[in-house]
């Protein structure tokens, strides 16, 4: 992003005066979106050979699996970019969840663009870019499997989605399946602090922390928690952040497990209830609970016995269980729990 | 038609007989009449001229004519257009229509006259008497009208039994008529309608409007009409004569026959108008609209004319209204005062008197007048929107052309007498909407096309008159005075916290950066290795069994080294340098093919094999594939030969004959099916012995539509032109030299074809009839056909399967693709430790054409030099071991020359490996690796070595010394596999995949794929990604306490564990053995499956019992009744063989011993 806006500067001072116009109004996850592989945040070992790639040429087809906002389609994006240059408007065919992608679609535009003729360096070959692939239907995909091998000669097709497992084997079959892991804290905080440098938010740090936290390395979210803290209370801090993505409080959860592990089950109702008169849904609670305890400063063989407790009382909350019952009851199989580890 | 014209003829003698004189007097008339109207018809004025002229003809008439006369006049007149007829000519000449059409609308003039002035008397005789000057008349005629009124009813039931003689048919044509009619009349007021909003600039101007016209109307008809009388029989005259004109224009659509009908029927008509308007004095209103719709039709004869007039008088008028504005503001009032006003000055005193009256009661009058103006304002947007026309009562205030304002005049008068009638006829039942709308569809049903058109484009040009911008707006605007919008915001307090609230306090901001060590890339840029040949020396070393050097050479074709080898006679080659030679070599000479040159292609291309020696893996598959093939290409190169030798030899008529016999005869059938899971090679054998053979390939695949139809005909062609071919030569065996023309041709050409028939499992649903295409043609086919599928359960491929022969092909595995990728990763310049090219196989399920792209992205990106340095030697000893057993069992005899002493230091620190963690990802660094997409099965396999179980399986199992350490191991464990099994339940529940026990398929058994057309977005649950998270973190950390608790002592040399891919060695005995005690399994009732502690603990240990005891028995005893149990079991109907029984004995049978 740095480079992006220095060669705007270097360049020409209107065209970049009218960038700067023209971005104003951005979302920042658009604004901030990496242009070059250096910027992309996270997966490095991927990248890095993808990147490699950008410069040879020859790129087998890929599916970019992953969690949302860790960077699948930026990657995507990049490598066309950087392999078509200025034939990426000629050489790429995007197609995501909001076109159609029927059979017919397949069968008959992927196709003719699979066979259309485009005047490529040596290496470079046209890209069919399919954004989130796993909500195709699988009619599609399967129309889709052929054309990937016949026309691979001049035609690469480059795959995103969140599952990979959604994707039909023939597919999986004729590609490099790559897979994107969440983002460590560590490195959406990076990529935060350098955004609120750039654009002069004012943050505390207990502020960028409640960000990283509710983001859970997504760094889409993390920077629209980010951007809507900062457009409404013009102060990054930990209150802010949570009245923006309204969740059960880490810190009263904390308090609540730590009265779990001293068996004191009173104190712990009283935040349960609290929480629950707030109106947070069950599973928001359940999910906070998780996440909280799974960064908590405790045994481990006892940790672990929450987080199976913790998993118990999703399932059943995934079946539709979700009353204050079966969250007191979790609580008081935590303290059973706490209980049986100090006897033994 | 000819029985009604022969009634209708007769009725006319009927008519005609009794009163000679008159008919004869008015078909004098007539003639000159209808001159006269020919010219006047465009004129209004001359219109009501002429109608005067006619009124006063049958006054005449009416004073002439005896009681009963006057009552049959209407007939007469009927039959006047016949005798006008005859006197034109022909009366059914088409030329004769429009004379015949106008003579008809005067006949009806007179008839309506009569009617009408009947009618007007009737209802208001004093009033008008007392004005009219024809009113010597009215006193001759109300006489008549009272003896006609009695006789009306007797003749009514006449005419009504004429008409039931005139059978359903008639009536029916009658009653579309009237129909039509109605019909007819409400486009035209819709046109009425919307030339007036055009006209008018708001509603209440145009209510304004509507009187002035009104007002001018009735001026101009005041004018010109000398008595009220007059006036008012003018007005119904007017009303009939256009009745009758839109009947005519009916007719003009129908035949001619129908045309000489059309007098009948509106005389029936009209004697039904008759006898309601004598029947009821109320009845009056209901046709007052029916008159004034017809007068809008007459307007639209005049409508040019008129719209002059309105505009001119409309100014004049507006003015008046304007004035009379300023005393009030009651629009009815106004209205009615101009039009009073008028009155006043035409009319005599009385007239006067009887409006000052009226003028007196405003309110009175004022409320009936004006709650109508105020719905007519409403109808009329109605009107717009629902194009529901049929509002009667409205347009009674509404009309404002020249032809209504009579009428106008006339509703004036009514207020002042007959006010309440009037009052009551408003809410006249309308006619259902739908009614209409149903009616007018069925109607336009039958119209004809132009005039469809016609209607169609007045009413879509009616949709857009909406008011853009409607008067009365919904919305209240935001006044400042107002109180409701000052209100103060509700104060609503959120629920007070009874808890302190917690400030996520302690920053520990400081602590995530501290602890994210930001990973440094493990990726160094590597050097393609230069001694391919020492490598490939000591592979050949390694595994002497496998063909190292062949596969070599082969795949060095491929890569496109070998040009460079050979140019620059020098083996060792740097990658770099390499290729850049290859960019040098070849630019010049084949500048086309460089986009297609092997280092631009994906790698499961440029080593697709090219022969049936290529070809790794599914030996068995591949070669009963390539020896049907062989057979197929030996009959027809047989045939060709036998063609070529008969055709040279003689000229014989049987040669096709004889060739037919030769493919037929041969046994081969001519359908194969390939089934397989994907990337085992299916289409590529085909292609690749194809390829050997010199066959053609023709492949159908499911990327593009193939229909039964298309099918059918693009393959028919193909599948028989062999034999079409052989025909043609049979029939013409005389020209020589086109016969070896046609040969050479052929045999440059003629290469067999093979129809590949690939995803037979794949039809859509837009492929109807693909299925039964294929079946078809390869009942037909004269050529090997070859289906592919990747799943035989589906319906499409079972049909095929059953009856066809069937080669299935397997995944490939690591014995032997292992070698093979090794030397393929030699020859891209990368050696690669063959421990994790086998993990990579297993990790891929052994599918090629997956691990050939993923190793080619990893390799070119580079690949992965190991990072642990130190470990390397003692993992070599220890791959060393592991896989003599694993791939290459066979070779016990291999001299244990490591690779080190033969390949300098240097290279072994080339040595990629780990690759499957580029595309796998594991959570951190640890003595175990769990993919972060659990996959149970894979860990669940994992997990008993890493326990070390096997191993240490003797001091484990030595019976378990009762201490607190091993309690507490056992805890351990049962704590790990009960978390297991909790994972197990929660993940099943959420992912379709899982619908079979974790270890009854092989591992890499693959979920089906459906062909379902609605995407899928529910499939996964949204919290699908935290249930994996914790069952992820729950494992991995019961995993760790294990590791931590019970192997203290983990081996030095261990290399990192994989959960991601199986031990493969446990794999398949594992499987073996679940195999076959789901079989023995099958004895126990269902409902006891599920109880797993009597399956494993009563059942399945009783079989095995049974089963040993049995051996030992035939062991020893030697006689044939080891088979007794068997038998029993079959009874039973568990399929179990003797295989299924030894290994029941064998099972558990390890641990017993120790």
């Amino acid at each position: 992003m740095v480079k992006y806006v220095q060669t705007g500067k270097n360049t020409d001072s209107n065209a970049e005066s009218s960038n700067v116009k023209k971005n104003y109004n951005l979302p920042w996850i658009e604004k901030y979106r990496p242009q070059t592989f250096e910027d992309i945040v996270g997966n490095e070992d991927t990248i890095h050979r993808l990147s490699i790639f950008s410069k040879k040429g020859n790129v087998p087809n890929i599916i970019v699996a992953g969690p949302p906002g860790v960077g699948k389609t930026t990657t995507i994006l990049c490598l066309a970019k950087i392999l078509l240059g200025p034939s990426f408007k000629d050489a790429v065919l995007e197609l995501n969840a909001s076109n159609d992608r029927g059979i017919d679609i397949v069968r008959n535009k992927v196709k003719m663009f699979a066979q259309q003729k485009v005047t490529l360096p040596p290496g470079r070959h046209k890209i069919i870019i399919l954004d989130e692939v796993d909500s195709m239907t699988d009619g599609a995909q399967q129309a889709l499997r052929r054309t990937m091998e016949i026309y691979s000669n001049t035609t690469r097709f480059a795959l995103a989605c969140n599952y990979s497992e959604k994707v039909i084997e023939p597919i999986q079959s004729r590609c490099a399946v790559l897979r994107y892991s969440k983002l460590s804290d560590a490195q959406v905080l990076a990529r935060i602090i350098q955004i609120c440098q750039k654009e002069n938010v004012n943050y505390t740090e207990d502020g960028l922390e409640a960000i990283v936290f509710t983001a859970q390395g997504d760094m889409r979210q993390a920077l629209n928690n980010l951007q809507s803290t900062h457009n409404g209370f013009e102060i990054v801090n930990s209150q802010n952040v949570f009245k923006v993505c309204d969740e059960p409080h880490p810190m009263l959860i904390k308090d609540m497990l730590k009265s779990c592990s001293n068996g004191d089950i009173r104190k712990a109702y009283k935040v349960i209830e609290h929480l629950w008169n707030l109106g947070y849904a069950a599973e928001d609670i359940i999910k906070n609970i998780f996440k909280v305890t799974k960064t908590m400063d405790m045994e481990e063989s006892l940790k672990l016995a929450f987080i199976k407790e913790i998993g118990i009382t999703h399932l059943r909350i995934a079946d539709g269980l979700c009353s204050l019952i079966q969250m007191s009851g979790l609580l008081s199989r935590l303290c059973i729990q706490a209980k049986m580890q100090s006897v033994d | 038609m000819k029985d009604i014209k022969e009634y209708f003829k007769g009725s006319t003698d009927h008519s005609n007989s009794p009163k000679d004189i008159k008919s004869n007097e008015e078909s004098k008339e007539k003639p000159l009449e209808t001159a006269k109207s020919r010219k006047s018809r465009k004129s209004l004025k001359n219109n009501k001229k002429r109608k005067k002229t006619d009124k006063n003809d049958i006054s005449n008439v009416s004073e002439n004519i005896p009681d009963q006369e006057i009552i049959k006049s209407p007939k007469c007149a009927h039959s006047v257009p016949q005798n006008n007829g005859e006197m034109l000519g022909s009366e059914h000449l088409p030329e004769d229509n429009q004379e015949l059409k106008i003579l008809s609308t005067e006949d009806s003039d007179k008839t309506g006259d009569s009617s009408k002035t009947l009618q007007v008397f009737l209802n208001r005789n004093k009033v008008i008497g007392s004005n009219s000057p024809g009113k010597e008349l009215i006193d001759e005629e109300e006489i008549i009208s009272d003896v006609t009124r009695e006789k009306l009813a007797a003749r009514k039931k006449l005419l009504q039994n004429w008409s039931n003689s005139k059978k359903a048919k008639k009536r029916k044509l009658e009653d579309e008529e009237i129909d039509k009619c109605i019909k007819a009349k409400l486009d035209i007021r819709k046109k009425r309608f919307k030339s007036l909003l055009n006209i008018e600039y708001s509603d209440h101007e145009h209510s304004e409007e509507t009187k002035g016209t009104t007002l001018s109307s009735s001026e101009q008809n005041i004018k010109r009409q000398s008595s009220l009388a007059n006036f008012g029989i003018s007005l119904c005259d007017n009303s009939l004569n256009i009745d009758k004109i839109e009947v005519q224009a009916k007719k003009k659509c129908k035949d001619i026959d129908e045309t000489n009908k059309s007098p009948l029927l509106s005389k029936s008509k009209h004697w039904k108008l008759r006898i309601k308007l004598t029947d009821d004095d109320s009845l009056l209103s209901p046709i007052e609209p029916l008159s004034n719709n017809q007068n809008t039709e007459s307007s639209k004869i005049q409508q040019t004319d008129v719209e002059v007039i309105d505009d001119n008088k409309l100014s004049e008028k507006l003015k008046d209204v304007i004035n009379v504005d300023d005393e009030g503001n009651i629009k009815a009032l106004k209205n009615q005062k101009p039009s009073k006003e008028k009155e006043e000055t035409v009319y005599n005193d009385d007239e006067v008197i009887i409006v000052d009256e009226h003028s007196e009661l405003p309110n009175q009058e004022s409320c009936n007048e004006s709650a109508p103006n105020n719905e007519f304002k409403r109808t009329l947007r109605n009107r717009n929107s629902l194009q529901k026309p049929k509002n009667d009562d409205f347009m009674q205030l509404s009309s404002d052309e020249s032809s209504d304002e009579t009428f106008k005049v006339k509703e004036v008068k009514k207020t002042l007498k007959v006010a309440p009638v009037f009052v009551k006829a408003v809410p006249k039942p309308k006619l259902n909407p739908e009614v209409l709308e149903a009616r007018r569809k069925f109607l336009m049903s039958d119209m004809p096309d132009t005039l469809r058109k016609k209607v169609e484009k007045q009413e879509s040009s009616i949709v857009p008159d909406f008011d853009v911008f409607p008067k009365i707006s919904h919305v209240r605007q935001e006044s400042n005075d107002e109180h409701l919008w000052n209100l103060p915001m509700p104060n609503l307090s959120l629920k007070n916290n009874d808890l302190p609230e917690h400030l996520p306090g302690k920053l520990t901001l400081q602590s995530i950066i501290d602890n994210a060590k930001i990973e440094e890339s493990k990726f160094e840029e590597t050097e393609p290795i230069r001694n391919v040949k020492n490598f490939i020396m000591n592979l050949k070393l390694e595994n002497p069994e496998y063909p190292v050097y062949k596969s070599f050479r082969l795949l060095k074709e491929k890569s496109g080294i070998e040009n460079i080898i050979r140019d620059k006679k020098s083996p060792r080659k740097r990658g770099r340098p390499r290729k850049s030679a290859v960019k040098k070599e070849n630019i010049p000479e084949n500048c086309k093919e460089i986009s297609n040159a092997p280092e631009h292609q994906m790698w499961n291309e440029k080593y697709k094999p090219r022969s049936f020696e290529d070809l790794v893996g599914n030996v068995q598959a591949t070669s009963s594939l390539k020896k049907w093939l062989q057979s197929w290409h030996e009959a027809f190169e047989n045939g060709k030969k036998k063609t070529r030798r008969y055709s040279s030899d003689s000229e014989s008529d049987f040669i096709s004959s004889d060739n037919g016999s030769i493919l037929g005869g041969s046994s081969l059938t001519n359908t194969i099916i390939l089934t397989g899971p994907c990337g085992s090679g299916k289409s590529s054998s085909v292609y690749a012995i194809c390829h050997e053979l010199g066959l053609n390939v023709i492949e159908l695949n499911a990327s593009s539509r193939r229909t039964g139809k298309q099918v059918l005909q693009e393959l028919q062609e193909a599948t028989q032109s062999h034999q079409v071919r052989k025909n043609k030569e049979a029939l013409f065996p005389i020209k020589k030299d086109s016969k070896l023309k046609a040969d050479k041709k052929e045999n440059k050409s003629r290469k067999m074809c093979v129809l590949l028939v690939e995803d037979i499992d794949i039809v859509f649903e837009q492929d109807e009839g693909f299925i039964s295409a294929i079946s078809q043609i390869s009942a037909i086919s004269k050529r090997p056909i070859i289906l592919t599928t990747s799943t035989e359960k589906s319906i499409y491929s079972q049909k095929f399967i059953n009856d066809i022969k069937t080669i299935r092909f397997r995944q490939l595995t690591t014995k032997s693709m292992g070698i093979w990728l090794q030397v393929l990763c030699l020859l891209e310049g990368v050696f690669v430790d063959i421990s994790s090219i086998n993990e990579f196989i297993e990790y891929n399920n052994g599918d090629i054409r997956k691990i050939l792209l993923e190793l080619q992205f990893w390799i070119q990106s580079g690949g992965q030099i190991n990072k642990h340095k130190n470990l390397l030697n003692e993992i070599f000893k220890v791959e060393d071991d592991n896989h003599k057993e694993d791939s290459i069992r066979s070779d016990d005899d291999v001299s244990n020359i490591s690779l080190k002493e033969i390949v300098n230091k240097d290279d072994i620190f080339r040595t990629h490996s780990n690759i499957i963690s580029d595309f796998e990802i594991f959570q951190l660094e640890k003595f175990y690796n769990i993919p972060l997409s659990l996959d149970l099965g894979k860990i669940w396999w994992n997990v008993s070595k890493f326990l070390n179980i096997e191993s240490a399986g003797e001091n484990h199992l030595n019976p378990l010394k009762k201490s607190r350490k091993n309690k507490k191991k056992i805890k351990i464990i049962s704590d790990m596999y009960d978390s297991l099994g909790l994972c197990d339940v929660s993940l099943r529940r959420m992912s379709y995949k899982c619908d079979s026990p974790v270890c009854s398929k092989r591992w890499y058994n693959s979920l089906q794929d459906s062909l379902e057309l609605r995407e899928v977005y529910s499939e996964y649950p949204s919290d699908r990604d935290f249930l994996f998270e914790w069952n992820h973190y729950l494992i991995d950390g019961c995993l760790n306490i294990c590791k931590e608790r019970f192997i203290n002592n983990v081996p030095k040399n261990q290399r990192l564990m994989n959960m991601a891919v199986p031990v493969s060695k446990y794999v398949s005995e594992l499987a073996k053995n679940h195999h076959y005690e789901q079989k023995l399994m099958n004895a126990i009732p269902l409902s006891n499956h599920l109880h797993r502690k009597s399956v494993s603990l009563d059942y399945l240990p009783t079989v095995r019992n049974i089963a040993r005891s049995e051996k030992n028995r035939a062991d020893n005893s030697e006689k044939k009744r080891h088979n007794r149990f068997h038998n029993y079991l079959k009874n039973l109907n568990i399929d179990c063989n003797n295989l299924v029984l030894d290994f029941a004995c064998n099972t558990l049978v390890v641990k017993r011993k120790l």
